[in-house]
């Protein structure tokens, strides 16, 4: 062993210094030559026999130079260093090909990794703590993650197996002090393009600030300090603490401008003083994947959205998520029985309340913490599916520069064969060529990186500045060592995907042809035409494929932008009030909200105005267990119904149509959470499942919370005994724009209960909104404001917004796959075409007549085309049936797209064919036959 | 005898070129070769640069050292000589030889069957 190690030191010792060794050698051999005719002179020869024999003797020189060097030193590296050195001496001498086969494979390769980054950045990326892996998520297998903060307490004091477990409840945003500056307007031109817009503050609002609400011991569970100043005490989460907060370095930074004199100074936030203890370090985002402005303690945050919360003591409602950090050495399955076993006494001593998991239902599992929570087996899919359409496109760029190459290694034919006839192994020139294309790979691998690198920058910094400037998402897009692993595996894999079948090829030429220049004359032909129509057909179906799976994606999209609502949403602006509640009693606030409405709605450019507790697409949404049969709504049995608490104006402002019954009048409207004795209007789906085959008008009922409802602390709950219904209306996709909302109850309620406000304005809604703005400003009356306009409102939904980027998405996929395919079929069509110069100057000359040949050309390319076709539409079917879940309003064999995609290729691939076939039947007979 | 000439073992050439340096101390490469080509009584030819590569193979593992020195003609030669590690090798070769020959000479001795 010991030897072996210092023959290799000696080795790479002389590997290191050959100079010098070969220098070392020729001396000696120089001696041993002298000696050696010095004795044959003794013997009685010439000097100059002597010279002679004794070089005899000792063999030939070089090649025991050659010997003396591979034994002494690393003959392997030595080999790849000269494989290397030959590749770029080939590859610069071909600088153009070089060049066009790099970005072909960068750009594949770009798509690929920028794929992938973001997958990484997302589905892979693990929370921001020391030692991540030991961190994991309590959810339940019913896929609820929300616990309630008594519950939460219980299982933080009695765990054994956890070092520590934390909370994170809700995003929230606050208005911070009493007045600021409006955010600023100008928006990127990708934001403008996805159709992201902002609501604009109106003037004299307060600045809003962002905050996420955490457990008191957060920090020190994650193991993460402050850059500034300290963590939250366990007691300052306690529900008469005295407000602190955190705020963010990026915060800071934009704020505050890192002054240095924000620490222990106090901030209003919803008119509360809150004092500042420490800074976050940059970009931490923890749990969550934005960056919040303000860390604040649960129970404070809480406090501050609504005063009369009690999240402490609170355990019907819940708050936050859970997180807990495993001790080295502990499995997570007896960590899980631990948990398990305290969800059943919690269980057993709560059994009333509707939080908690249910033992037959749910149970408690751990899933890996991360900020985007854990990926389930759609989203994945979806994924995938994503990574599989990238792939593809990089399978088509291969092809290209794999038919590049081919082209170029019929024009290296001589010199492979020179080397080949002059005693170059197979195995060498073999290895010598794939040096050559994993250079190029690699090269543009590198390119690629920085390809996918710029243009996530570039989305990134477009993102951020859509985004308003209390919204900081962390997206950490810098390519880490996974990508790269990912991006040097793509580049090895499209260097034997491209670089395989040419090299094989070039190196077992015909060596007697090549050496006559015959390669390319009607001897090699029929085989080599035949493995361009393979490649030929290949891509064509290929590329068939990730058309028409784009063209899917695109139409579903746009189908889903199209889609009837159920309620006409044009025209519509919403208006969000608020105020300070410290500094206004809810009856104030009440009175202000009713004379703001009235108002609006007597202004000649609204037509009416309505407010509800929730925003049709926007989140919100709430459930009420149902009771139709007088039974109790805390059994099992009870349905539930998703609600709506509207003002009678709601269905003519939103132009829902009421299809039996009445409207609610005015006096109807309720103030508060009872809703004993009052009507209630129920949606058509509604009506079917709770009376199936029964006229629903007049049915009576029972509501409130259920056992099964998430209820949020500090939101009340709308309950009655009995409400009796007095009309259907129309069904509308408020949840989904998938498919009608499967239950809605809309109760009545007045203006002044809260909720947002929306106007319809009459005639042109630009209008409108300047004169609901003026209005607002005018007579503001300590109210906040936030105004928004209907494509802000609904089209910025998140629905929408999905389908809008799925449509720009795939159509970018579509486009790339495209381009490159049709540059391959151009390229190996055309090439294919031009070979036959010769053949078709010989069929010219002979008579044939201009047309005639250019058909006979035509329909021999285009007979792979079709069989490529052909394939590529089964394999298109099976995709389309696997994608059919993604697709609504769409069949999976959508005749526009398949129909669609296979004309686009079929006409690229007829140019492909007839612009070179054009020239080679105007080339005069005698030309063509000099070709070669 | 032109089998044996080609066919000289590696390990055999290894194992000549120690003893040589073990028995005639210091020596260059010239002296090495001539030394074993009449030691076999001319029987045995070596490809006098075939020593180089051999002589390559044992300095990296350390069993001969060279230095520069000057020739009986005043002639500058590198002049290898057998080290520690060199003489234990050489003995524990020439133990393995003599048994390996041991037994091809008996199996060689087996009367053949008629």
């Amino acid at each position: 062993m010991l030897t072996r190690i210092r023959a290799l030191a000696a080795r790479v010792r002389a590997f290191a210094t050959p100079r010098a060794c070969d220098r070392d050698f020729d001396q000696e051999l120089e001696s041993h030559l002298a000696m050696l005719a010095e004795d044959k002179v003794g013997r009685g020869m010439t000097p100059e026999q002597a010279h002679r024999s004794a070089r005899i003797e000792l063999g030939g020189l070089s090649q025991l130079r050659e010997a003396h060097r591979e034994s002494r030193g690393l003959p392997l590296v030595d080999a790849v260093l000269n494989d290397l050195r030959y590749a770029l001496r080939a590859l610069r001498k071909d600088a153009g090909l070089t060049a066009v086969a790099v970005m072909t494979l960068a750009t594949g390769i770009g798509v690929n990794t920028a794929v992938f980054t973001a997958y990484n950045a997302v589905a892979l990326r693990p929370i921001q703590a020391p030692e991540p892996h030991r961190m994991v998520q309590i959810t339940r297998s019913n896929g609820d993650d929300f616990y309630s903060y008594p519950d939460y307490a219980y299982y933080r004091d009695n765990s054994k197996t956890f070092s520590g477990l934390a909370a994170m409840g809700f995003g929230h945003s606050f208005s911070m002090g009493e007045a600021g500056s409006p955010p600023p307007t100008d928006r990127s031109i990708v934001a403008g393009a996805a159709g992201f817009r902002f609501p604009r503050a109106l003037a004299g609002s307060p600045e809003r600030a962002s905050s996420i609400g955490i457990s008191g011991n957060y920090f020190r569970v994650l193991g993460v300090h402050p850059a500034i100043g300290r963590m939250f005490l366990p007691e300052e989460d306690g529900a008469k603490a005295a407000p602190v907060a955190l705020v963010s370095q990026n915060f800071w930074e934009r704020r505050f401008a890192r002054d240095p004199g924000l620490l222990g100074r106090h901030l209003t936030l919803n008119g509360v003083r809150v004092t500042i203890v420490g800074i976050t370090s940059r970009d931490f985002s923890g749990t969550w994947p934005i960056v919040p402005d303000f860390w604040l303690p649960l129970s404070l945050q809480s406090r501050l959205a609504s005063p009369a919360a009690d999240l402490i003591r609170d355990r019907n409602s819940v708050c936050c998520r859970v997180y807990g950090r495993l001790p080295a050495g502990t499995e997570a399955v007896s960590a899980e029985a631990e948990m398990n076993a305290l969800a059943a006494r919690l269980e057993f001593a709560f059994p009333a309340r509707q939080d908690g998991p249910t033992r037959e239902r749910s149970r408690l599992v751990f899933v890996p913490a991360s900020p985007f929570g854990h990926p389930d087996a759609r989203a994945t899919a979806f994924a995938m599916a994503i990574l599989a359409a990238v792939g593809l496109i990089l399978l088509i760029a291969c092809a290209n520069v794999a038919s590049l190459l081919l082209a170029r290694s019929a024009t290296r034919q001589r010199e492979i064969a020179i080397r080949l006839a002059i005693g170059a192994g197979r195995g060498r020139i073999l290895r010598q060529l794939l040096t050559e294309y994993a250079v190029l790979s690699l090269l543009a691998g590198a390119t690629g990186v920085l390809l996918s690198w710029w243009s996530l920058r570039f989305l990134m910094v477009q993102i951020a500045a859509a985004l308003p400037n209390y919204l900081t998402v962390a997206l950490h897009v810098a390519p880490d060592y996974r990508v790269l692993m990912y991006t040097l595996f793509l580049s090895m894999a499209a260097t034997v995907a491209s670089g395989l079948l040419p090299a094989l090829r070039a190196s077992s030429p015909n060596l007697t042809a090549a050496l006559k220049d015959e390669g390319s004359t009607s001897g090699g032909f029929l085989r080599k035409s035949l493995l361009r129509d393979w490649m030929v057909g290949a891509q064509v179906s290929v590329c068939l494929v990730l058309l028409i799976a784009a063209g899917l994606l695109t139409r579903t999209s746009q189908r889903a932008l199209q889609i009837d609502l159920g309620f006409d949403y044009r025209n519509i602006s919403m208006l969000h009030v608020s105020s300070p509640a410290a500094t206004t009693s809810p009856a104030q606030l009440a009175a202000r909200r009713t004379q703001l409405a009235q108002r609006l709605a007597s202004l000649p450019e609204i037509q009416s105005v309505a407010a509800a507790s929730r925003v049709p697409l926007g989140g919100g949404i709430r459930a009420i267990a149902v009771s139709i049969n007088g039974a109790s709504l805390y059994d099992p049995g009870t349905q539930s119904a998703l609600y709506n608490l509207v003002t009678p104006g709601y269905f003519a402002t939103m132009g829902i149509p009421i299809l039996r019954g009445r409207n609610f009048t005015a006096q109807e409207s309720r103030g508060g959470d009872n809703f004993d004795g009052s009507p209630a209007i129920v949606s058509e789906a509604t009506a079917k499942l709770f009376w199936p085959g029964q006229d629903p008008l007049g049915k009576q009922f029972a509501f409130g919370p259920g056992r099964n409802n998430l209820r949020f602390s500090g939101e009340g709950s709308p309950h009655s005994v009995s409400s009796v219904v007095i009309g259907v209306a129309k069904d509308v996709r408020s949840v989904s724009l998938k498919g009608v909302d499967q239950t809605c109850l809309y109760l009545p309620v007045t203006v002044d209960r809260g909720g947002t406000i929306f106007l319809r304005a009459r005639g042109n809604e630009g209008k409108a909104l300047a004169a609901v703005q003026h209005e607002f400003e005018a007579s503001r009356n300590g109210l906040e404001g936030e105004l928004l306009d209907s494509r802000t409102a609904f089209t910025n939904q998140a629905g929408f917004v999905a389908s809008r980027m799925g449509a720009i998405g795939s159509a970018i996929i579509g486009a790339l796959g495209l381009l490159m395919a049709s540059v391959g079929i151009y390229g190996t069509v055309g090439f294919v075409v031009t070979q036959r110069t010769q053949e078709i100057g010989i069929r010219m000359a002979l008579g044939a007549q201009r047309w005639n040949a250019m058909g006979l050309v035509l329909t021999e390319t285009m007979r792979p085309v079709a069989i490529g076709l052909t394939a590529g539409f089964v394999g298109a079917a099976i995709v389309s049936r696997l994608m059919s879940s993604y697709l609504f309003g769409l069949s999976s064999l959508d005749s526009v797209a398949f129909l669609g995609a296979a004309g686009v290729l079929m006409v690229s691939a007829l140019l492909a064919g007839y612009l070179p076939a054009r020239r080679a039947t105007w080339v005069e007979p005698m030309t063509a036959l000099r070709h070669e | 005898m032109p089998e044996i000439k080609s066919g000289i073992l590696q390990g055999t050439l290894d194992l000549m070129v120690l003893k040589t340096l073990d028995a005639m101390g210091p020596l260059h490469g010239y002296g090495i070769a001539r030394r074993i080509e009449q030691l076999s009584e001319e029987a045995l030819q070596v490809n006098q640069g075939t020593i180089y590569l051999c002589l390559v193979r044992l300095l990296q593992k350390r069993w001969i050292s060279a230095v520069w020195g000057a020739s009986e003609n005043n002639r500058k030669a590198k002049f290898y000589s057998i080290t520690k590690a060199g003489r234990k090798q050489l003995s524990a070769e020439a133990e393995n030889w003599k048994r390996v020959s041991g037994v091809i000479g008996r199996m060689l001795q087996l009367a053949t069957r008629s």
